[in-house]
């Protein structure tokens, strides 16, 4: 076991792509960190260079004291397991865990050992004799992770593991999954773009954008505190609104004004004294789905309100969605099932004003 | 502009089925037609082929009549029959062992994305391209003891001159090299296209997993390129079994009567003997050979795609 550092890592591919730039991150001994991000944002880039299938462009990787950026894959002690499985195709289960063992030339007897045990672990004693295209996705991945897992290595990398599985098992899988992580206590990253397996496995979240580290935390923080636009809209189902205003004065206090001019909000305290310490120009203002009330009516009992009309209107059950227009806008918000609304009909939003956040309207970067 | 009054008849279907003209009642047959001709031209030689070698026919002596087994029996009992089957089994077995492994060792050399290697893969197709005959007797003329090339060559690394397909000691040798240069790009060919089909996950797997080269050929690169080392095999073996071509214009069957396999002592008898009779046997006893073995190889073949796809 070791901690996973890397250090101002660069990867560019051959054609100039940047897949990945300046990253620095450390994974803790023992942690269990969750690369999340969109598609192509260089996640599975950043994977690649630790397991060591991709050379580093720049910049230093250490896993453990030791720095790894010129050691083949078998020296650095990481396993892998592949978004395909990348499985053995012509050898059996047993053999395809017991792989990396044998290449080491351990003795048959431990290899035969440490197979079962690992087997035990991820339940799949039973298909050690079969061969893996005969076997479904959950099993599939069982192996891989068995495969992994067998080696006793000091990082334990995931690329998508559950992507391939139906939501079954992959709810089954994410449990299991943590509960191996509790069990061995190994330093692991996961890489997904799945929000829900991040939140559900990762002690710490690592959001990435276009080959850059955009925030690293626990999901709290990065849910209740995103440093910018894009881990704001990223993090959270359905995805957070956000609303173009400027500062304005009203009764001598800075408020906020839609660029549109379809509404005015007052702020808080401390967000108002954000607003004016910035000098800022045009802003953008963020608000949850679930941070808003939508009522038929004004309440008009001195609540920070929008009004507005109802576009779409979706009851879920235990909760219904509304999508609403404001001025040139979309919100999307959470109502609750006491309520349902019709197409067209106007609505009044309530913001929880604390729960606004606040983005510089060019960079993005929170206020 | 008159415009026409649609009425109901005019979609009305007509009651009397129209027989299909005879063309298109024939197109089945047409289109079989080919192929039955083919099978005519294959199976019409063959089946007349098998009556001959019933018969004493010689075209110095056209006798047809029915002798049963007579030739087959003479054939067995021929003091060189023994010899004639080891030396096809010989060549055959030599020349697709060595094109299979130095095929194998090409394919894997080339199986990269350099700019040289995609230069040497086209090159690879010349030694087909040029006629067997022809290859062979510029071969010939290389390995011609007093002024053919390879002698000086081989005496410029220190090594002493050979007789070639001259002498009786090296003339195997001679034409399975022949063979081999011919043909060993064949081999090449088709195992470098099995590697290159291959997925490259559980490759990158093996590299994480800290597997040496050879314990990654061994036990993953070899599995899954069986299927198309067993096509190598199939093609290569059948062809080498009835190999004339460069046999024959080498030595024409010698020296003495070194290199007679059946398909050279079938000529030698049927043709230039002219005992058609006599000669049969060796080629129909060859087909069934070829038959066999390529039905055994086949089976084979579909075992070890099932296999290297990851099924028991």
């Amino acid at each position: 076991m070791a901690e996973v550092r890397l250090e101002h890592i660069y990867k560019t591919y051959k054609g100039g792509v940047e897949a990945v730039k300046d990253l620095n991150l450390t994974i803790r001994n023992g942690e269990f960190l969750a690369l999340l991000g969109p598609s192509g944002c260089g996640k599975t880039s950043t994977l690649r260079m630790i397991v060591g299938l991709e050379q580093i462009t720049a910049g230093d990787l250490y896993i453990g004291d030791r720095r790894m950026n010129d050691l083949e894959p078998s020296e650095r002690n990481a396993a892998l397991a592949f978004e395909s499985y990348a499985l053995y195709p012509p050898l059996t289960v047993h053999d395809n865990i017991a792989f990396c063992l044998r290449a080491r030339q351990m003795d048959p007897g431990e290899i035969k050992r440490r197979v079962l045990e690992v087997a035990d672990m991820l339940e799949i004693r039973d298909i050690l004799g079969r061969k893996p295209a005969e076997l479904g996705g959950g099993q599939k991945q069982r192996i891989s992770l068995a495969r992994a897992l067998v080696r006793d290595p000091d990082a334990f990398l995931m690329d998508e593991p559950l992507s391939h599985l139906d939501a079954a098992q992959r709810a089954h899988m994410r449990v299991e999954l943590k509960r191996l992580h509790a069990r061995t206590g190994r330093t692991t990253v996961l890489v997904t773009h799945d929000q829900l397996e991040a939140v559900a496995m990762a002690e710490r979240v690592a959001v990435m954008n276009f080959g850059v580290l955009q925030q690293v935390g626990t999901f709290d923080e990065i849910y209740n505190h995103p440093a910018n636009e894009f881990v704001a809209g990223f993090i959270g189902e359905p995805p957070m609104n956000f609303l173009e205003c400027e500062p304005t004065s009203q009764d001598g206090q800075t408020a906020l004004r839609a660029t549109d001019g379809s509404f005015s909000v007052t702020l808080p305290g401390e967000l108002r004294a954000r607003v004016e310490g910035q000098k800022a120009g045009r802003l953008k203002l963020g608000i949850r789905p679930i941070d808003m009330i939508a009522a038929p009516k004004a309440n008009g009992n001195g609540v920070v309100e929008i009004a507005g009309n109802v576009y779409t209107y979706e009851s879920l059950g235990e909760e219904g969605q509304l999508a609403a227009r404001i001025g040139s806008n979309e919100v999307i918000v959470v109502t609750s099932p006491d309520v349902t609304f019709e197409r067209s009909q106007p609505v009044w939003l309530q913001l929880r004003t604390h729960r606004i956040h606040l983005f510089h309207g060019d960079t993005g970067v929170a206020l | 502009m008159a415009t026409k009054q649609v009425s109901a008849t005019d979609f009305a279907v007509p009651e009397e089925v129209v027989k299909p003209p005879w063309l298109v009642r024939m197109r089945p047959f047409l289109i079989a037609l080919p192929a039955l001709l083919i099978l005519i031209g294959i199976l019409y030689p063959f089946v007349v082929g098998v009556a001959y070698s019933f018969t004493a026919y010689a075209f110095t002596r056209p006798n047809t009549a029915f002798v049963g087994l007579r030739q087959y029996q003479r054939m067995v009992e021929d003091s060189d029959f023994l010899y004639s089957t080891f030396i096809t089994l010989a060549y055959a077995i030599s020349a697709t062992g060595v094109q299979l492994l130095l095929g194998l060792i090409v394919a894997t050399l080339l199986n990269r994305d350099s700019r040289i290697a995609k230069i040497l893969q086209t090159t690879l197709i010349f030694p087909m391209m040029v006629a067997p005959v022809i290859s062979t007797l510029i071969w010939k003329m290389m390995m011609q003891p007093s002024v053919g090339i390879l002698n000086p060559m081989l005496n410029a690394i220190g090594l002493p001159s050979l007789q070639w397909a001259a002498v009786p000691e090296t003339a195997l040798f001679s034409v399975v090299l022949v063979d081999v240069w011919m043909y060993t790009p064949f081999a090449a060919l088709i195992l470098l296209a099995g590697l290159r089909s291959f997925p490259q996950g559980p490759f990158e797997a093996a590299r994480v997993d800290g597997a040496s080269f050879w314990f990654t050929f061994r036990n993953l690169t070899l599995p899954m390129l069986t299927p198309f080392i067993l096509i190598v095999i199939i093609f290569r073996f059948m062809d080498s079994l009835k190999m004339f071509d460069i046999i024959f214009a080498m030595t024409e069957g010698g020296p003495g009567s070194t290199l007679m396999t059946y398909q050279l002592t079938a000529y030698r008898t049927s043709i230039q003997f002219q005992r058609l009779a006599q000669g049969l046997p060796y080629a129909i006893v060859l087909y069934f050979v070829i038959y066999f073995v390529s039905q055994y190889l086949v089976k084979w073949w579909g075992r070890a795609q099932r296999r290297a796809a990851g099924y028991s």
